[in-house]
């Protein structure tokens, strides 16, 4: 139960192979680069100008593109393992001619938007020409004259009658194109001379003119009608949309290269990467300096990736100084490590302080158990997480939440077998406690849990300042809870004299330790006002209830997905599809539902409850120099 | 139909109905904050589902709430329990705990769960932390339907 020790590197090599260097400290994945102490006085060594940015770029932009195309089953994108790239395949990835391979995939994209794109613009214009279709004259007649304007006007319809008063009154003449349910389309010649006159009284009964569109115009010629014009627009765009098809079946071509395009960005993401690592170098005129952090346990390995480098470098390592925070790295067993995801996900403890892991990995485990309480649903999971880890294969942090399933699962199946049922029918020989009949003693049974668990937080504060600050107040009041505790529950529970007598110990503690002050009145008092912190203790054990609400939930969830399905089972023929359909859907809902809230609430009980007594969180992770992928894995 | 019959049915309702507006609530509005996160980024679609689905267990506690009645009233069996004035109150009190603190507590999950998603948007590893908030504010949901279970436990029909 402790952080792996972490030790300081400093490596001084000769200029000419700090390219090599950093290769080899890639691949190898085990030591943090620092910057350069400024107390040093080096100068930074200058980013060799070669850059993979642009590439990467286009790189990502063209896998964008085609990732619109490719049609991924979910069994591809779930079901297939990671691939894993060795340092031959890295090179021979670097060395294709990337430039080559791209420009056609971008060509078409470029096309692709291109034609989409005056599609679209032609559309609209056939669009807008629509309602004006049923005037038959060429476009020349539309011309205005010197004496007459004509001009094509839209009109609420509900104006048309005022217009019509109008053509009476006015030098103005109406010709009605179309009417459709809102507008009416216009043909209006308007005798110039009266122009002016007429377009204000025109202004009130909002007419708008039309006119066609510069584009159109350019293209018509003077004996085309509007119909012409549109006939010839859908034929263009039938014609594009051909082109755009081509595109279409090109790119969904190109999209099988999307696997091999994923794995080079990956690598070079890694190559710029180490580019940018150069600026963690400090330089003199023939050598460059090295800082950095790493685990203990992994410099043999070190050392080993650079042995053939001996003549050219020299490597010193040693235990970080006072004042210094190193990263910290967290080491346990192989069966307590998946818990550590708990533990990151809080925030990992400070250099020189304890690993909670391996404290709450029995408490995480049996309490997302009770929760969920369903041995079926545990098997599931845990078939679930053992098909992912051997068919995947995944590895880091995905394979740690797996494994983390994987208990959390096994807990479920044997916590559901002694205290819940499998699919809702409890194994009655097995049940050592039946929550719906005895809600009362599993109560017991999550509150005596959650005492467990708050004395044992207490207990590692003490242990922990006992070994850190040596203060001998804080661990006499510390030691007064510790005791307090449990005689004052056994006392209430028993009422035999000896635990009154610790009780009454412990609360001497705290009361006397705990406010530390000069005067001995205040001292006294406020002692006696962290007695008071009894409390906050009550309140914690008692949020362990929740594993009963949440335990109970599950099962009487599984039962009543049963009941339903048994009564769909009774609609005569179709009941054989719909049972299935309830029990099945009704179980994955639970399942899914009962296992988030487990999971949450028993990581609350570890981080609200239990950490509060004893943890501080603050440390750094030890992040590595090494090789990334999202898509792929290095080996 | 007896006076303890329709309180013992009305306590039931209410538990279903309370908790379940406080989730249509909660879920509503943590699902049109990440409508709007997604409208950026869709790939976040796998993530964000929990952090919807969060505010939707008071509405689950109070359909538990509800169904345990129901079998406690022996409506599935076929034979309905003989229930006097006193017990329906009893069964009606039984339920309010599960019926308002799912009420309150769906509603203000859903807020806590919103402004996550939003976090999440901006913070796309910090997937868990919102969650445990979301889960604060649970608590008192899971405690009431703790009472609400316990009390209808200790009615005799």
């Amino acid at each position: 139960m402790a952080l792996a020790r972490v030790e300081r590197v400093e490596i001084i090599a000769t200029d000419s192979i700090k390219d090599e260097l950093l290769v080899e400290l890639q691949e190898v994945g085990v030591l943090q680069l620092e910057e350069i102490s400024p107390e040093l006085n080096l100068n930074p060594v200058r980013r060799p100008p070669r850059s993979y940015e642009p590439l990467l770029f286009r790189l990502r932009q063209t896998i964008n593109y085609l990732s619109s195309w490719r049609k991924t089953g979910l069994s591809e994108k779930w079901l297939k393992p990671r691939p894993v790239i060795n340092r031959q395949e890295r090179e021979a990835i670097l060395s294709l001619d990337w430039e080559n391979l791209l420009k056609p995939i971008e060509q078409a994209e470029a096309n692709y938007r291109e034609i989409s794109n005056e599609i679209k613009a032609l559309e609209k214009e056939r669009e807008l020409l629509l309602p004006w279709q049923s005037l038959e004259l060429p476009l020349a007649f539309l011309n205005s004259t010197e004496t007459m304007e004509i001009l094509l006007a839209r009109l609420p319809r509900s104006h048309l009658n005022e217009l019509m008063d109008l053509e009476k009154e006015e030098p103005l003449w109406i010709y009605q194109i179309r009417l459709d349910k809102r507008n009416a389309y216009l043909l209006l010649l308007i005798w110039r001379p009266a122009l002016k006159e007429i377009e204000e009284k025109l202004k009130p009964l909002n007419l708008s003119f039309f006119f066609l569109p510069e584009p159109i115009l350019k293209r018509a010629r003077p004996q085309d009608t509007l119909k012409d014009i549109i006939f010839r627009l859908e034929s263009l765009i039938r014609e594009k949309e051909e082109a755009q098809a081509y595109l279409e079946k090109k790119s969904q071509e190109f999209s099988s290269l999307l696997p091999q395009l994923s794995i080079a960005l990956d690598v070079f993401e890694n190559e710029q990467h180490r580019l940018n690592a150069h600026n963690y170098f400090g330089q003199t005129e023939r050598t460059i300096f090295l800082q950095g952090w790493i685990e203990s346990a992994n410099l043999t390995r070190l050392k080993q990736k650079l042995a053939p480098f001996m003549e050219n470098l020299a490597l010193f390592h040693r235990p970080p100084l006072e004042g210094e925070e190193p990263p910290v790295v967290l080491r346990n067993p192989a069966v307590i490590e998946p818990f550590q995801l708990i533990t990151s996900l809080y925030g990992l403890p400070r250099p020189g302080t304890i690993d909670p892991t391996l404290a709450l990995a029995p408490f995480f485990f049996i309490y997302v158990g009770l929760c969920v309480s369903e041995a079926g649903y545990g098997l599931l999971v845990t078939l679930l997480s053992l098909f992912f880890i051997s068919r995947i294969k995944p590895r880091g942090s995905a394979l740690l939440f797996s494994r983390l399933l994987l208990a959390l699962g096994l807990s479920t199946i044997i916590l559901g077998t002694l205290v819940g049922g499998w699919f809702g029918f409890p194994i009655r020989q097995l049940l050592l406690l039946d929550p719906l009949t005895q809600p009362v003693s599993f109560l017991l049974l999550a509150l005596a849990l959650g005492f467990v668990q708050v004395w044992f937080g207490t207990l590692l504060k003490v242990i922990d300042s006992l070994r850190r600050e040596r203060n001998l107040t804080r661990f006499l009041a510390q030691t007064g809870w510790l005791i307090l505790l449990p005689s004052i529950v056994l006392y209430g529970l028993k009422k035999i004299d000896i635990f009154g007598f610790s009780s009454l110990l412990g609360a001497f503690l705290i009361v006397l330790f705990s406010s530390p002050r000069k005067n001995p009145l205040v001292r006294f008092l406020g002692g006696l006002y962290s007695l008071y912190d009894i409390s906050k203790y009550l309140g914690d054990v008692l949020s362990y209830s929740r594993l009963l609400a949440l335990g109970l939930s599950t099962s009487v969830i599984a039962m009543v997905v049963n009941t339903l399905s048994g009564t769909a089972l009774k609609i005569p023929v179709l009941g054989w599809i719909a049972a299935p359909v309830v029990f099945l859907g009704g179980h994955l809902f639970n399942l899914a539902i009962s296992f988030l809230g487990g999971f949450v609430h028993s990581m609350r009980l570890q981080f609200v409850e239990f950490f509060t007594k004893f943890y501080e969180a603050g440390g750094k992770p030890l992040k590595p120099f090494s090789f990334q992928g999202r898509y792929v894995d290095f080996e | 139909m007896e006076m303890g019959l329709v309180l013992a049915f009305s306590g039931a309702a209410a538990a279903a109905i309370f908790a379940g507006i406080g989730s249509a609530v909660g879920v509503g509005l943590a699902g049109q904050a990440a409508s709007g996160v997604m409208s950026e980024d869709p790939e976040k679609f796998g993530s964000l589902l929990l952090l919807v689905a969060l505010p939707g267990t008071q509405g689950i506690y109070g359909f538990l709430s509800a169904f345990l009645v129901i079998l406690k009233l022996g409506l599935t069996g076929g034979t309905l329990a003989a229930v006097n004035l006193h017990q329906g109150w009893q069964i009606f009190v039984s339920c309010l705990p599960v019926a308002l603190a799912g009420l309150v507590s769906g509603m203000h999950q859903g807020k806590v769960c919103a402004a996550g998603i939003y976090m999440v948007a901006k913070q796309p590893k910090e997937m868990t932390k919102p969650l445990i908030l979301g889960a604060l504010v649970e608590t008192y949901a899971v405690l009431g339907l703790l009472i609400t279970i316990l009390l209808l436990n200790g009615i005799k029909l």
